[in-house]
């Protein structure tokens, strides 16, 4: 079936890429399959690394970010543009239910960054770089929720600061008080567990 | 621009410029490129910088998108059942659960107090301290 929705809405993709995220989504409220694709093509590498940033597991980011989409397809008809971005509300769906998911008990141990490593020649520096990536993946981890978010808004997804402030429904400066926190957090962590990985 | 303004900047977007807001970009510049200190501070979150940028996102798996078109697509296709076609039709949120749990508390509220009115036989009554407490109404008794 999946083959069958891919075909049916492959014409129409090439039409949709100069259209705006808000005129699709104004057709993904009619039902607008294509549009709905379209939509989906366009953000969701960025949002899944959005997810992960927040939620440090590719699984639940990837689950995280359906069901986001999801909630674009079935809010779509109520959807008010009032001026909004599709980019900034869509990044208010998604952050909302990634801490709503790191607030639920997890069984599992945070996953390690990166991929098996690799023998090939300049394997050397591609492991230091991927252990570098797990520390600061433990860091992100230890940091209050909205301070990670805020970070992966601004640093890794590269928003402006305003537009952080409308994705986390706060002030600018709260924005940037967050960020500061973060970062001189992150500082002090990574500090620390680089002395210990190189004492140890 | 003040030094401490620029050093709250650097602290707060990190070392690239393309990282701070805009509307104070050109101030921040000029100070960045007549103080040393600045320029300190700016090479000190470069260094935080480049350990942020070891931690790369995992790319989604191919099929991402088309999953989550399906997804939709079966959503879409699903059949409404009664609940959401009677939903449907009520210009506000249904009330049913609402109204269900306050009939229930009702009867048994009639049973409870209906059972207090009633003439209490000594025959028929429940051993209710003797189940509670798990002791022979004997026991107490004594």
């Amino acid at each position: 079936m999946d083959l069958q929705i891919d075909a049916l809405v492959t014409p129409d993709r090439e039409k949709m890429q100069d259209l705006t995220d808000e005129t699709l989504m104004g057709r993904v409220a009619t039902g607008d399959h294509a549009a709905f694709r379209a939509l989906v093509d366009r953000h969701v590498a960025r949002a899944t690394a959005l997810a992960y940033r927040i939620l440090g597991r590719r699984a639940e980011a990837e689950e995280v970010v359906q069901e986001a989409f999801l909630r674009v397809w079935t809010t779509a008809p109520r959807w008010n543009l009032d001026g909004a971005l599709f980019r900034t509300w869509f990044s208010r769906v998604l952050t909302n239910l990634c801490i709503d998911r790191r607030r639920r008990p997890r069984m599992d141990p945070m996953e390690a960054a990166g991929d098996p490593a690799d023998p090939s020649p300049g394997a050397d520096a591609a492991i230091e770089e991927r252990q570098r990536g797990a520390l600061v993946a433990a860091a992100m981890a230890e940091l209050p929720e909205r301070q990670r978010v805020a970070l992966a808004l601004c640093y890794w997804q590269e928003m402006s600061n305003i537009e952080a402030a409308e994705v986390m429904q706060i002030s600018v400066g709260a924005v940037e008080s967050l960020l500061v926190r973060a970062r001189r957090s992150l500082k002090e962590k990574l500090a620390h567990r680089l002395g210990r990985s190189e004492q140890g | 621009m003040r030094l401490e303004r620029l050093q709250q900047i650097i602290d707060a977007y990190g070392a690239d410029p393309a990282r701070w807001p805009g509307a104070e970009l050109a101030a921040a510049e000029a100070l960045l490129a007549r103080s040393a200190e600045a320029r300190a501070a700016l090479a000190e979150a470069r260094r935080l910088d480049d350990m942020l940028d070891a931690w790369t996102a995992p790319a989604p798996d191919p099929w991402a998108a088309q999953r989550i078109a399906g997804a939709a697509h079966e959503l879409a296709q699903r059949r409404p059942g009664l609940r959401e076609r009677l939903a449907a039709l009520l210009p506000f949120e249904p009330v049913w659960p609402q109204l269900a749990g306050l009939a229930a508390a009702l009867v048994i509220g009639f049973f409870i107090g209906f059972g207090d009115f009633a003439e209490p036989d000594a025959g028929d009554t429940l051993d209710v301290a003797g189940i509670v407490l798990g002791i022979s109404s004997w026991e107490y008794s004594l």
